[in-house]
């Protein structure tokens, strides 16, 4: 045990010398943090609408308000372009084009077929498609509410016609705030690029100086070696988590209703998983830079399969698979159900399950992988 | 400048030797842009499907049930779980059975049949935003509109709405991602390799060496950067490639516009990695910091993902300093619009700001740390 | 057992090694090797560049597995008691391998603690290698930027703080100026003195007659083996580089 804490002491030395590691570490992450709260999210907001409104009805101006009013959309009105309305697109002017035909008015009062056009700029297609759901749902607002208000007179069809509403409450976070869920993620994002990435580096350093050969002919055995790499960096990161979630929980007011003594539990699970991915990298790199390459390509995967940005639900059954091994994907869940519904080690028990398998088996390895003896 | 060509192709030539012998790395940055066009052409996708409910039926009536029905037959909710008593549903919440509850109310039937009018509860897991708006919104719209009658799309009227799609007609993720991945590409392989490699002779002591020799410093920039840059634009040039013949992203512009851009493009990274250079002393941390300041902000302020509309006005004004920004721009309405430097030039003038801009700082530094021959 | 010169009494052995082979596919970078090196010896492994000497080492200190062949350290074999193996030596490497960021004095703790030393044993030793290492005053140095010479001192001392029994110093005067390296022959003659026993590298032919005895490397091969005087009666030779280019023209 000597060993270890001459290990750590060294390694910590080594860390705290180095002023720009320190800052890369704990301010460079929340700096991060602060930008990426506010910017990261899918609620579109002030998405340009051109309205072409070729009726100039009461009716359909009634339609353009609903519009104006939605704070989604910021509505320009314009005349019929002579240029047609593509350019507007492409210009990028707009983000979507609402056409109203014209006797749109006329036509909803008398049941006549009508047609609203929608022009999207497809090149997002993320927003797009929200921008999209976002226009037929007003639309289908606007109508049901016309109709039960009598104004569209389609008097065979009222008779079939029922108005289904509904009361939406929403749970745990009301506003729908995507920084509440946002900023937990980021946040695991920060701890797993910390712990991964320095910690490989850390030992294919060692290895490029020479001094990991050195240690290696010491009495100390290569358990020990891994404890002295891995110990100082789960303090850091912990260290570093911490500080960051508790800086974004004040600065964004994300509420936390959960036990923080269990996260912080579920925190070094999670560690432990991502810490023996280091080391397990650090074996497959000869230098640092392989071992930069090798830890972004984790890492790229890791974040676009961690549930984060995208649903694992919709994922095909293949990739779900691959995100089993993935322990951010456990650890967002723990984040988020954690912070914000309050959810406690029995819920979470499997998330917590799969982390300590993974770190296990990930640590069994990379140990086996760090033998002293080649050949 | 007088290019002294002796010395940087033998410069050069060192370096490529360098990247050619380590394989792993060439490998993973040759085959991971395509594992990520493979991965969001076929494996991801933002539209919710089979949104896991849970159904509280309290009405029981044949109208209920039809309700009930039609949700289940959408494609876009399963009915999860079936309960019986409301209170019930934060249970299921914090068990992670289902993301939103539609509770039926008893008196539903008797309401319709009244007055028309019938409202029934919904309650939604607000804790994962992003799904849950998506949810939300899809519950809202199909009840609005109509759901004992899925068939038809607005009650009691005849009214269609038809949505066009412009620049990317099927709302493949592949169209918008192709050019998001060359920005990204570019970025990394030209500001944090080149940072990395300067840096490494640094803190390996060979600098020293180099600069002893007759060799200028430009010189030994310009030769140990070359190679990265070739790498970088090959890279773009092979995910640009692969995008539109495999994955079928639009062609649609000019070729040679495009390829001048991502020169443009690909400059600017070279001088922020040249900056990030002169400011760090050690590997790590030129790797860290060229991640967190190049990559991150590439890829989220950027509106490579996340709409630059929605942010708050500061980090409006923040994504416009950042060459991807313009970039991404550029790339999108060259390949998928059509767009020619008409429409394009105030991006490509910003671009080429910040690229001259970033290397005059640079310039400054280098001149600064180099100069004396004092060391580095 | 062997004969000790001085006292003419029978010396213990500390190293045995026997028909030592490593292979790296079919390329054989030691071939064969064997050897004794008794008690409070020094002996060098002399050689060109790329002769088989540090593989060699690195096969007795427990970091390299040999393809065949047995031996022992201090009475562990090397096949399968490498882990003792480690407490009773010390070892050298021939980048100094010292931790640039750290101090002299962290350093020596750190070498110290990890071989199980206290911090008060650590300071109490490097009072007394005081007078042969003279690196008092730098205790409080960056390692990274002392000389050449003191990198020396500061890894000769890392490695003999535990009052190892054998040592294995890889090329350790390389880059060394001579009267550094005269100095350092007179450390290691004192510790061989005092019962320590030393394996050393070297591709300096002039540091061969610094040895008790020799071991000639050519090719993975032992080519000589003996002591200096011994070598050049063999060979009729002037200096042990002469007998060295006449083994290897020879082959």
């Amino acid at each position: 045990m000597r060993g270890v804490f001459h290990l750590i002491r060294k390694e910590m030395r080594q860390i705290f010398r180095d002023p720009n590691m320190l800052r890369v570490i704990f301010i460079v992450p929340v700096f991060q943090l602060f930008i990426l709260g506010y910017a990261v999210t899918f609620d579109a907001k002030n998405l340009d609408l051109a309205v072409i409104d070729r009726d100039g009805s009461s009716a359909s101006r009634a339609l353009v308000e609903r519009f104006s009013h939605d704070e989604r959309f910021v509505v320009d009105r314009i005349a019929d372009p002579s240029g047609g309305i593509e350019p507007l697109l492409r210009r990028g002017d707009a983000l979507v084009a609402l056409v109203i035909p014209r006797h749109f008015g006329r036509d909803l009062e008398t049941a006549r077929r009508s047609e609203l056009q929608i022009l999207l700029d497809g090149e997002n297609s993320n927003t797009a498609g929200i921008a999209l759901g976002y226009c037929n749902r007003i639309i289908f607002r606007f109508m049901r509410d016309r109709a039960a208000e009598g104004l569209a007179r389609a008097p065979a069809a009222v008779r079939e016609v029922r108005f289904v509403e509904s009361k939406t409450r929403v749970w745990y976070n009301p506003e729908l705030r995507s920084v509440y869920f946002m900023v937990p993620g980021i946040v695991s994002i920060l701890l797993l690029l910390i712990t991964m990435l320095l910690t490989s580096l850390s030992i294919v350093k060692e290895r490029e100086a020479g001094t990991l050969e050195q240690l290696l002919v010491t009495p100390l055995r290569p358990w020990q070696i891994i404890a002295g790499k891995t110990i100082p960096f789960a303090i850091l990161g912990m260290a570093e988590w911490a500080f960051a979630s508790t800086v974004g929980v004040l600065w964004f007011g994300i509420p936390v209703v959960g036990n923080i003594g269990v996260l912080a539990l579920l925190a070094l699970a999670f560690i432990i998983a991502t810490l023996g991915l280091g080391v397990l990298i650090s074996t497959l790199a000869g230098t640092q830079q392989q071992a930069l390459f090798i830890t972004w390509f984790f890492l790229q995967m890791f974040i676009l399969l961690s549930g984060i940005f995208y649903p694992i639900e919709n994922m095909p059954r293949w990739t779900q698979a691959i995100t089993l091994i993935n322990p951010l994907r456990y650890f967002v869940v723990i984040a988020r159900e954690l912070f914000l519904k309050g959810a406690g080690l029995g819920v979470l028990w499997s998330e917590l399950r799969s982390l300590l398998i993974i770190g296990v088996t990930v640590f069994t390895v990379a140990t086996l992988r760090f033998h002293k003896r080649s050949g | 400048m007088i290019m002294s060509g002796s010395r940087i192709p033998t410069i050069a030539r060192k370096e490529v030797l360098h990247i050619l012998r380590d394989p792993r790395s060439l490998w993973i940055i040759f085959i991971m842009p395509n594992i990520l066009m493979f991965l969001f052409g076929y494996a991801i996708d933002l539209d919710l499907k089979n949104v896991r409910l849970a159904l509280c039926d309290l009405s029981r009536t044949s109208a209920s049930r039809g309700l009930v029905e039609a949700l289940g037959a959408s494609d876009y909710f399963s009915i999860a779980v079936r309960y019986d008593d409301p209170l019930d549903t934060e249970t299921l919440f914090k068990k992670r059975l289902a993301r939103s509850a539609v509770i039926i109310p008893e008196d539903f039937a008797r309401s319709l049949e009244r007055g028309r009018r019938a409202e029934v509860g919904v309650v939604i897991d607000g804790s994962d935003a992003n799904s849950a708006s998506l949810v939300q919104n899809y519950l809202e719209t199909f009840l609005a509109a109509g759901s004992s009658r899925p068939a038809d799309p607005a009650a009691g009227s005849r009214l269609a709405v038809r949505p066009v799609v412009l620049y990317n007609r099927t709302m493949d993720s592949t169209n918008f991602i192709v050019p998001g991945l060359v920005a990204l590409v570019m970025m990394m392989l030209g500001a944090l390799l080149t940072s990395v490699t300067i840096v490494r002779e640094k803190e390996t002591g060979t600098m020293e060496q180099i600069l002893v020799s007759p060799v200028r410093s430009y010189e030994v920039v310009v030769g140990k950067v070359l190679p990265y840059l070739v790498l970088a634009f090959s890279i773009a040039v092979m995910i640009i490639v692969v995008g539109h013949f495999w994955f079928e992203v639009p062609l649609v512009g000019s070729r040679g516009w495009l390829m001048l851009s991502c020169a443009l493009y690909l400059f600017t990274a070279l001088s922020l990695g040249l900056l990030v250079s002169t400011l760090v002393s050690t590997q790590q941390v030129a790797m860290m910091l060229s991640l967190m300041l190049t990559m991150l902000p590439s890829i989220m302020l950027s509106g490579f993902i996340f709409p630059i509309a929605s942010m708050p006005k500061a980090l409006q004004y923040l994504s416009c300093a950042l060459p991807a920004t313009h970039f991404l721009v550029i790339i999108r309405g060259i390949m998928l619009k059509g767009s020619g430097p008409a429409e394009l030039w105030t991006h490509l003038v910003f671009l080429a700001g910040i690229a001259f801009a970033l290397m005059a700082l640079v310039m400054k530094r280098f001149s600064l740390k180099l100069g004396g021959r004092g060391g580095s | 057992m062997m004969i000790d010169p001085v006292s003419g009494e029978d010396r213990p052995r500390s190293v045995t090694v026997r028909e030592i082979t490593r292979m790296f596919g079919d390329f054989a970078a030691v071939d064969r090797v064997s050897f004794d090196v008794g008690a409070g010896e020094i002996f060098g492994l002399l050689g060109a560049n790329g002769a088989g000497k540090t593989t060699t080492i690195r096969m007795l200190i427990g970091l390299l597995r040999p393809t065949s062949g047995t031996g022992t350290v201090g009475g562990w074999d090397i096949n399968t008691q490498f882990e003792q193996i480690k407490k009773s030596i010390g070892y050298m490497s021939q980048k100094f391998s010292l931790y640039n960021d750290l101090t002299v004095g962290e350093n020596l703790q750190f070498f110290g603690g990890v071989y199980g030393l206290g911090s008060l044993e650590v300071a109490a030793r490097i009072e007394e290698l005081e007078e042969a290492l003279e690196l008092g005053a730098y205790l409080k140095r960056p390692t990274a930027a002392l000389p050449l010479g003191f990198k020396q001192r500061l890894a000769l001392g890392a490695a003999i703080l535990h009052r190892p029994s054998i040592l294995f110093l890889d090329e350790p005067t390389s880059g060394i100026d001579p009267i550094a390296r005269r100095h350092f022959w007179a450390l290691i003659n004192e510790l061989a003195a005092g019962g320590v026993t030393g394996i050393v590298t070297t591709h300096h032919m002039d540091e061969a007659e610094y040895c008790n005895r020799l071991c000639i490397m050519h090719g993975g091969k032992v080519v000589g083996l003996g002591s200096p005087a011994e070598l050049r009666a063999e060979h009729r030779a002037g200096s042990i580089e002469d007998v060295f280019i006449r083994l290897v023209k020879g082959k």
